[in-house]
């Protein structure tokens, strides 16, 4: 059974988020990699667009991931990726943490301990 | 499946990218520098939002992915017009560890074709906990043939409770679900933060066994 609201038909519209672009998203970027403005970065140039505005001015206010960035934008992570790629690329973000190598045995002990002492 | 056309102001919003900053406090703290993921999934109506949202420290968010972006390539603009997609949704929430660890809870559908949908959700996971609704244990059947043989992250199953579920034993349920020896089976109330947060306990302690296991062998 599923959930009527898991999905819907919405216009296609990836591609002019993304410029039109194929190029593939950066693989070191996950949906848990977080996002960090760099500080004193250029601005952006006239013909960024819109998209690559918002993601720079959410990001300037503290430290997301690339799924907050994406729900908070309502873009979907397959854009967000691309973009922050772009904004990453020219030096206006800096992406730590996320990847899809297995946790470390000590990341899983931490994660436990925290989770106990919630 | 059942679909509902999408009210065309939302793509608008995202297009003038006007959506809304969140509030302060949705931002992380400056010292975390470290991620982990859990992944919570089952079949329609087990309660996964409901449980992202008991444990979750933020409101829960949700985003959507269009189904078709990499059947149909991302420059393909001459279907731009007239085409419409598929989109799934993910519902997420997330909790503060430790000051340098934040872990995400992602909620997404049972089958597997939707984790993929976001980058190897699945890759890298501490693990995946499988809710599941004893009143119809035959809606989990696929999700756990697929964790079993296709994904190397280890899961664990928790029984979410409604009031109206029967009174199983933990072991017969597993032998109803036809778990694995190792595959813990757990009690759960999805309404409730601690019953909750004792799921997901259960869960990282598996992972941590499982990998102890892996090394040691
Ligand atoms: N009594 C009770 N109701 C629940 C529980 N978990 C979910 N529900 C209800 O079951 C329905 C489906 O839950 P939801 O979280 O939306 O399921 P999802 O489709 O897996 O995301 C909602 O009406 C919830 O309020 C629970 O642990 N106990
Ligand atoms: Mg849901």
């Amino acid at each position: 059974m599923n959930d009527p609201e898991d999905y819907r038909d919405t216009p296609l519209r990836s591609y002019v988020l993304t410029g039109g672009r194929a190029a593939p998203a950066d693989p070191g970027i996950g949906v848990d990699t977080l996002l960090k403005a760099m500080p004193n970065a250029a601005s952006l140039p006239m013909e960024a667009t819109p998209q690559l505005r918002a993601l720079l001015r959410l990001c300037n206010g503290g430290v997301l991931s690339v799924a907050e960035v994406s729900a908070h934008l309502e873009l979907p992570v397959s854009v967000v990726r691309i973009l922050a790629g772009d904004l990453i690329a020219s030096g206006h973000l800096h992406a730590h943490a996320g990847c899809f190598d297995e946790p470390s045995t000590d990341l899983l002990k931490e994660v436990l301990d925290g989770l106990r002492n919630l | 499946m059942a679909f509902a056309t999408s009210d065309p102001a939302t793509s608008d919003r995202a297009i003038a990218g006007r959506a809304a900053a969140p509030e302060r406090s949705a931002y992380l703290s400056d010292t975390v520098t470290r991620t982990a993921k859990i992944l919570v999934v089952g079949d329609f109506g087990v309660g996964k939002t409901t449980f992202i949202g008991s444990v979750s420290e933020i409101a829960p968010l949700r985003t959507e992915e269009p189904m078709t972006q990499a059947s149909v390539g991302i420059d393909d603009l001459d279907h731009l017009d007239a085409k419409t997609t598929t989109t799934v949704a993910m519902d997420f929430g997330r909790l503060t560890l430790n000051p340098r660890l934040a872990l995400y809870l992602f909620g997404t559908p049972g089958q597997r074709r939707f984790w993929n949908m976001w980058a190897g959700l699945a890759e890298g996971a501490v693990g995946v906990l499988v809710l599941v609704d004893s009143r119809r244990l035959a809606g989990s059947f696929d999700v756990l043939d697929q964790l079993e043989t296709h994904v190397p992250a280890p899961f664990a199953v928790a029984v979410n409770h409604f009031p109206d579920s029967p009174a199983h034993s933990p072991d017969r349920l597993r032998e109803a679900l036809d778990l694995l020896p190792g595959t813990p089976v757990v009690d759960c109330n999805a309404l409730d933060r601690a019953s909750s947060i004792d799921a997901l306990v259960t869960l990282a302690e598996h992972a941590l066994t499982s990998r102890a296991r892996k090394v040691g062998s």
